[in-house]
């Protein structure tokens, strides 16, 4: 690892340590915890890189804005809490963690060492092809040059930014660890997005073991992290530029969050989620998708809220405001330069051509893929394929917190499918190109559902 | 808590039906059992993405770590002071082509490079397809390219008119090793 990204590492998790320190929605667990206050202090960071893009700051300056922040929240946390808190003196309330907790986060480390020794020795090659160079870094170095005078959209189309209207989180860190380098970082300017793929083990393991189970959670928080890991999708989509692991990553937080916050009274699950559910918004596209199907399966299993520590109304705007600030900012910058989805904002709409997919026979194409894929020895989408069969279940059953989580994963199953019917590319190509990549998004989100499942029934308190 | 009275029948029988219930939730759920089967599928390749992550981080991939990316440019960027004397030979309105690919690593901190020395004039990269239209568009009658190539004029002409196709003529202003700045008469 160079200075660089150690440099950008670092502020990115001083950032994040700072605002969940001071918002208290951090998820019980340090294998949780600290996965969590990076993905918090990325947007953070990424949201002062955006600033000093449009006040054209220079090179170091971000890094030193991001610090200065972390510090000012961090006196400021400091302080109310100081004057809130009578002068008591600590309680040693340590809570030992047990032998088996010790072995199984044993072998978590391990892991998460693994895959960070495989994305470093993927950093040998240059980032100059795919989609991990013609969409996220071409757009991070079009903010280079923005930030040097350069018009947004002659930058953008100068460097011939594929999908220019993709979310700015991933290209704005990338230009972050430029920034700590001092110059275009060709080789580790996909280290942010490789640190999301480690973090996304550590955080199945630290969830499922936090969790209250009946049964062993450590051991099963193993086996749901040892799954992630030996998926092709973690060692291909996690070790590159890209933004699929960030995108699970969010996925698997705003799930949890909102399952927690259906078992038990907490508002630090409601400020996760809302936290959460910005960063998948502001991560990739199918981050919207993915936030609808996780709204609408909580709306489905909708069980209502005891009144007493239920959240006052400013609280409950703050917390919706928080989770759409991040992609109503990304939609009027796509809105300003005019940047449109090609699925989306085609010369014929989204509709019409789902219409032609259906009547051309194209639903049958995608669903013989799908089916392939899911079969598959090694891409571990088979959870997902599982986790919609418990789905299926809740939808005609009695409902349980724990059906957010499958309910979600069926619903990014089938929307997905649609997108794919609906493709305005060639679709063969579009399926090898695209198919396994997003299926891939709820594999954590369904690995995590299952080892909670077999820990014990999930049930509101 | 119900006691068992030994050898009271009845005793034993209310007991063991009132420890029914616990014993039961303590038992694993059809849900949980299928759960834990299927994440156990998951578990069973773990053995070959081990492998794979052993293959990936062999020895030889690790001599990279720690040199900073400056450090690992292929190809040193171009001359900046020849660059410099060059683009003074250019409006400030008038293109400035870059002869190869941007993203490509060994150009990308030439392009960068070129850029800044450039601003404000537009420097475009060929090779993506947009540049020619971004010309087009713009209806100027010539374009000045800084074109990395050791071949001769002609070969570079005819390199340049594959990549933009209105070009007419090329006249070759200054020239280094591996480069070559044009003035481009366009159609």
């Amino acid at each position: 690892m160079t200075l660089a990204t150690l440099l950008s590492t670092l502020t990115t998790l001083v950032l994040g340590a700072a605002l969940v320190s001071s918002l208290r929605c951090a998820p019980p667990g340090i294998w949780a915890r600290l996965p969590f206050t990076y993905l918090v202090g990325a947007l953070a960071s990424a949201a002062v890189a955006a600033a000093a893009v449009v006040l054209r700051i220079g090179s170091f300056a971000p890094h030193v804005g991001i610090a200065l922040g972390a510090a000012v929240i961090a006196w400021v946390v400091r302080r109310r809490r100081g004057a809130r808190a009578p002068m008591v003196a600590k309680s040693v309330d340590v809570d030992r963690p047990s032998k088996h907790a010790i072995i199984a986060g044993c072998c978590v480390a391990l892991l998460c060492l693994a895959a960070a020794a495989r994305a470093t020795a993927w950093n040998v090659a240059p980032i100059v092809q795919g989609d991990e160079s013609e969409i996220w870094a071409a757009k991070a170095h079009a903010f280079e040059q923005i930030r040097r005078g350069a018009s947004p959209a002659a930058a953008l189309e100068d460097l011939g930014v594929a999908h220019a209207d993709y979310p700015p989180l991933n290209p704005l860190l990338q230009l972050l660890v430029s920034d700590a380098g001092g110059g275009v970082a060709i080789y580790t300017g996909r280290r942010p997005m490789q640190w999301c793929g480690v973090g996304l083990i550590a955080a199945v393991y630290g969830l499922v073991a936090s969790a209250r189970g009946r049964r062993s959670t450590p051991w099963a928080g193993l086996a749901a992290a040892v799954a992630v890991f030996s998926g092709q999708w973690h060692s291909d989509a996690c070790r590159q530029g890209m933004s699929d692991g960030m995108v699970a990553f969010a996925l698997l937080f705003a799930v949890d969050a909102a399952v927690r916050g259906l078992e038990e009274e907490a508002p630090a699950h409601g400020r996760r989620l809302a936290l959460s559910l910005a960063i998948l918004m502001v991560a990739k596209n199918e981050g919207l998708l993915l936030a609808g199907a996780l709204v609408s399966a909580v709306a489905f299993c909708k069980f209502r809220r005891s009144d007493g520590a239920a959240p006052t109304e400013w609280r409950r705007r703050l917390r919706r405001l928080i989770a759409v600030t991040p992609p109503a900012a990304v939609w009027a910058w796509n809105a300003a330069y005019g940047l449109e989805n090609d699925v989306t904002s085609a010369d014929v709409g989204f509709g019409a051509r789902l219409m032609d997919g259906f009547a051309a026979g194209r639903a049958g194409d995608v669903a013989a893929y799908f089916g392939e894929l899911v079969l598959g020895p090694t891409t571990a989408t088979y959870l997902v394929a599982a986790a919609s069969v418990f789905a299926v279940t809740a939808l005609f059953g009695p409902r349980r917190p724990l059906d957010v989580a499958y309910l979600t994963c069926l619903a990014a199953f089938v929307g997905y499918g649609l997108v794919f019917v609906g493709t305005p590319n060639p679709l063969p190509w579009h399926l090898d190109t695209a198919a396994a990549r997003i299926l891939g998004h709820v594999v954590p989100t369904a690995a995590w559902a299952f080892a909670r499942e077999a820990t014990g029934e999930s049930r509101r308190t | 808590m119900p006691r068992a009275v030994v050898g009271d029948e009845p005793g034993q029988e209310r007991t063991r039906a009132m420890m029914e219930p616990q014993e039961r939730s303590r038992r694993p759920s059809v849900r949980a059992i299928f759960a834990a089967t299927v994440l156990g599928f998951g578990v069973v390749p773990f053995a070959a993405a081990a492998r794979r992550a052993a293959q990936d981080v062999a020895p030889a991939r690790w001599d990279h770590v720690g040199v900073p990316d400056q450090e690992r440019r292929l190809v040193d960027p171009a001359n900046p002071e020849q660059i410099r004397a060059v683009l003074s030979r250019t409006a400030p309105e008038d293109f400035v082509v870059f002869g190869a690919w941007p993203l490509d690593p060994v150009w990308l901190p030439t392009f960068l490079h070129l850029r800044r020395l450039a601003a404000p004039r537009r420097v475009l990269p060929l090779g993506d397809e947009r540049a020619p239209r971004a010309i087009a568009r713009a209806g100027v009658r010539e374009v000045y390219g800084v074109f990395l190539s050791n071949e001769d004029e002609a070969a570079t002409f005819a390199l340049l008119s594959k990549v933009l196709p209105a070009a007419e003529s090329a006249e070759t202003l200054t020239s280094g090793p591996g480069w070559r700045f044009q003035r481009v008469r366009l159609k």
